[in-house]
């Protein structure tokens, strides 16, 4: 006990041994040189007014930090802004959006350097179990600049505050989001900049005009998905949690406009939604009914399998553009982009998008994909005809009546008795 | 007490009389039927693969290499080196198949009846298993295992090769293995991945590995049609099982859990047709389904008559009437047992049982349906 005060000083001075190294200035004397503006944005940010140095987020091991293996993550910053990493969890931001992707290492020439955007160092576990067929159609280096880059946003912060600088200035403009939220699948951006929101915001300033955040993220709150009712690919959301969600959007319009005026004016795009989802919907059951009758070309069975679900028609969320029959992209077209555009035009107050963009392009669609389908089944009356007038054979007729079944347009009782029809045919339709 | 020291030596004398006499005998207990009878035939490695033509005429082993044998005149040719891992006769006897290993990969070749190379051609990864399709159609069942930093994967491979241009492949499973996985189970990972194929020629049954982490690994012996690639879970077995055969007319399945107990099974009806008391770590079903071999024990018409022992392996004929055992490095004929191979169909109607054994797996059909078509057809 009398060595105490020696051993609390030997201590002390090691720690300060140790965590030396690791002080800003230890890195700034290089790193002014390697990456300047680095620097100078860490220079003027909050983070060096409160002093916390480079270590505080990089830590100090510098080979750790070389190989790539010290990412500045969400959980990092997180330690000392809890509250937004919370709101930013429970958003659609932080739901899963990259990681878990579908594991990529038994797709050929794969870069190894790629397992580490969803695995931990030393970690098999992937960090969520959400997969993307879309990601895993694409080589590695696309996966990384075009999917990557905004799907990142679930675990990295920077993808929005940018790296090293604090100012609160770069987030509350519009264009960060614009990274992300624009382009011909979901233009949120060109919406809000050429409508009246827009339009008020660059001539009369925030006051007058309301940017993402002023509804998105309403008093600087990091949950994203509030307000919003329906989910990314235009479904609603079941209805309870609907009708909370509606009531927190009619609160937002609420801080400029009457809420018997956002009411009406949000149930006029719901009804938009519905009219719009209908043609989609008029579009899949065509497309279900081809496939039935394998008249799809080329039919699922006839190309690379679906990274997810094998060879199989998906016309869902993991729809693909690429592989696919001419009518399928003509739908993807439809859903992803048109009926996209239709219904978040509506709900963002841009009456083009509504209209010219998304619900005339959705309806010029389903004229397109009706012709492209008599075209497919007269090509198989003619194959037909040209064969010496050769019916639908007994097993294409069989996974039609499957088909049919299973997406319930024939109750069970109606499709045991077809089968027996077709089994006990005389005639040959039972042959194969 | 008094009696234990002369209980002891007679224990030792028929060892010892095995050990000097170099095990030539195969030792057996019960009996074979009335005019069957057993020889030694070769010397062989130890788990070599062995083959018997279909004439009756040659058998091919691995001895050193791969060698031939004509029974005929006792005369060996050896034919190649290195030691081949699988092999299998042509259903017409004029070609043989053999793999061999070739670092990372595997050679297949097709050989004539004197061991002279016709065709040959690269398949990724170990054959494991080789059966032909047709007299013009060989399958090759292989698994290719590839190292990572967190481990192995491990897929299985299924070869279609017709002698012409590259081999079709289809990856049937893949699976991975962990470090502490690899470490504990080793070699016997790998040991039962081989496959069967029906006599109808549209299904095999092969074993998916799969290797949890913190669980013993096992595998699913799954049953897949060639045609339309839909596949049905049979079973789950452990590691020692060796997998499973088809019976004659390709409708039941033998196979064993590798534990304690062989079933003699319909996969879709999911009726057991007999169980027997024996793990099933080697299976061999003749022809006609009349005879079973299961971990040495003959089986005819679901009794035990006679035993070999239970870590020899054994093959019928692909005609009936004789059975080929492997037991430490000697491989044994056992000739003239009384069996038949079933009656072969027309070509319509083999056509019509396959379409209909495709609808059945691809789920356009039940089992009651396909019964009810099947027993129209025998009207």
């Amino acid at each position: 006990m009398r060595n105490l005060p020696i051993h609390l000083a030997a201590m002390v001075l090691g720690i300060a041994i140790f965590a030396l190294p690791a002080a800003a200035d230890d890195c700034l004397s290089c790193h002014r040189l390697k990456t300047p503006a680095a620097v100078r944005l860490w220079e003027k940010s909050a983070h060096a007014g409160a002093g916390v140095g480079c270590a505080a987020c990089h830590g100090a091991d510098h080979a750790l930090i070389d190989k790539g293996a010290a990412r500045v993550d969400m959980k990092v910053c997180g330690r000392c802004h809890s509250k937004a990493l919370l709101e930013h969890k429970a958003s659609r931001h932080g739901m899963g959006l990259h990681s878990g992707w579908g594991c990529t290492r038994g797709l050929s020439n794969r870069n190894p350097n790629e397992c580490s955007f969803c695995h931990e160092e030393g970690s098999r576990a992937p960090q969520s179990q959400v997969e993307c067929a879309r990601f895993l159609k694409q080589s590695s280096e696309m996966g990384e600049a075009g999917c990557n880059r905004c799907h990142e946003v679930e675990s990295s912060c920077a993808s929005c505050h940018t790296s090293h600088g604090t100012d609160l200035k770069i987030v509350r403009d519009p264009n960060v989001c614009a990274k992300c939220h624009m382009g011909p699948d979901h233009p949120q951006w060109e919406m809000w900049q050429t409508s009246q929101h827009g339009t008020l915001y660059v001539s009369a300033g925030s006051s007058a005009g309301p940017v993402c955040q002023s509804c998105h993220m309403v008093n600087g709150s990091h949950n994203v998905s509030s307000g919003i009712s329906v989910s990314s690919g235009g479904e609603p959301l079941p209805a309870e949690l609907g009708a909370s969600r509606r009531e927190e959007m009619v609160q937002v319009c609420e801080n400029c406009h009457a809420q018997a005026f956002a009411r009406k004016e949000l149930s006029r795009d719901d009804a938009i939604r519905e009219q719009s989802r209908a043609l989609v919907k008029e579009a899949e059951k065509i497309i279900g009914d081809l496939a039935d009758h394998s008249l799809l070309d080329p039919m699922p069975d006839q190309r690379p399998p679906h990274p997810l679900r094998g060879p199989k028609l998906v016309l869902d969320s993991q729809m693909l553009y690429e592989d696919t029959s001419h009518i399928e992209r003509l739908l993807f077209k439809m859903k992803k982009y048109d009926y996209a555009r239709t219904i978040k035009g509506a709900y963002h107050q841009n009456p083009a998008y509504t209209h010219w963009y998304g619900n005339a392009e959705l309806k010029m669609d389903l004229i397109d994909i009706r012709s492209e389908a008599s075209r497919l089944r007269e090509r198989k009356a003619v194959a037909g005809k040209a064969a010496g007038g050769l019916q639908e054979s007994a097993e294409e007729k069989l996974r039609a009546l499957k088909n049919k079944a299973e997406r319930g347009a024939l109750s069970p009782a109606e499709y045991e008795r077809e089968k027996a029809r077709l089994l006990e045919d005389p005639a040959g339709a039972g042959k194969p | 007490m008094l009696h234990r020291p002369r209980v002891a030596v007679r224990l030792m004398f028929p060892l010892f009389f095995a050990w000097i006499t170099g095990c030539a005998h195969l030792p057996m207990t019960g009996a074979l039927p009335d005019g069957a009878r057993i020889t030694e035939v070769a010397r062989v490695d130890a788990a070599a693969p062995f083959a018997l033509d279909p004439q009756g005429e040659l058998i091919a082993y691995g001895s050193a290499g791969l060698t031939l044998k004509e029974l005929g005149s006792g005369h060996d040719r050896p034919v190649a080196a290195p030691a081949p891992t699988a092999l299998a006769w042509s259903p017409d006897g004029k070609q043989l198949a053999a793999s061999f290993l070739l670092g990372e990969e595997s050679v297949l070749k097709l050989c004539d009846r004197q061991g002279g190379v016709l065709k040959e051609t690269r398949l990724a990864g170990r054959v494991k298993s080789l059966v032909w399709r047709s007299s013009t159609e060989i399958l090759a069942f292989a698994v290719q295992q590839r190292n990572f930093s967190f481990g192995s994967r491990l897929t299985e491979l299924l070869y279609r090769w017709d002698g012409t241009g590259k081999p079709a492949e289809t990856i049937l499973h893949e699976t991975t293995l962990m470090p502490a996985t690899l470490r504990r189970w080793g070699d016997m990972l790998l040991r039962p991945l081989t496959f069967s194929l029906s006599p109808l020629g549209d299904e095999i049954l092969y074993p998916r590995l799969h290797a949890p982490p913190l669980f013993t690994p096992y595998l699913q012996l799954v049953l897949r049609n060639l045609d339309g690639g839909a596949e049905l879970e049979v079973a789950e077995v452990s590691l020692h099982s060796a997998g499973g055969a088809f019976s004659g007319d390709g409708e039941w399945l033998l196979y064993g859990d590798g534990e304690g107990e062989s079933r003699l099974f319909d996969p879709w009806g999911k009726q057991l047709l007999a169980a027997f008391p024996t793990p099933g770590r080697s299976v061999a079903l003749s022809p006609s389904g009349r005879y079973l071999l299961l971990d040495g024990r003959l089986y005819r018409d679901g009794k035990e008559i006679a035993s070999f022992p239970a870590a020899s392996a054994g093959a019928f004929s692909a005609t009936g009437g004789r059975l080929l055992i492997r037991y430490g490095e000697r491989l044994y004929l056992v000739n003239g047992l009384p069996d038949e191979p079933p009656v072969p169909i027309g070509p319509a109607e083999r056509d019509r049982l396959r379409q209909l054994r495709k609808w059945r797996e691809e789920g356009l059909i039940t089992d009651t349906e396909y019964r009810a078509s099947r027993k129209r057809m025998s009207k």
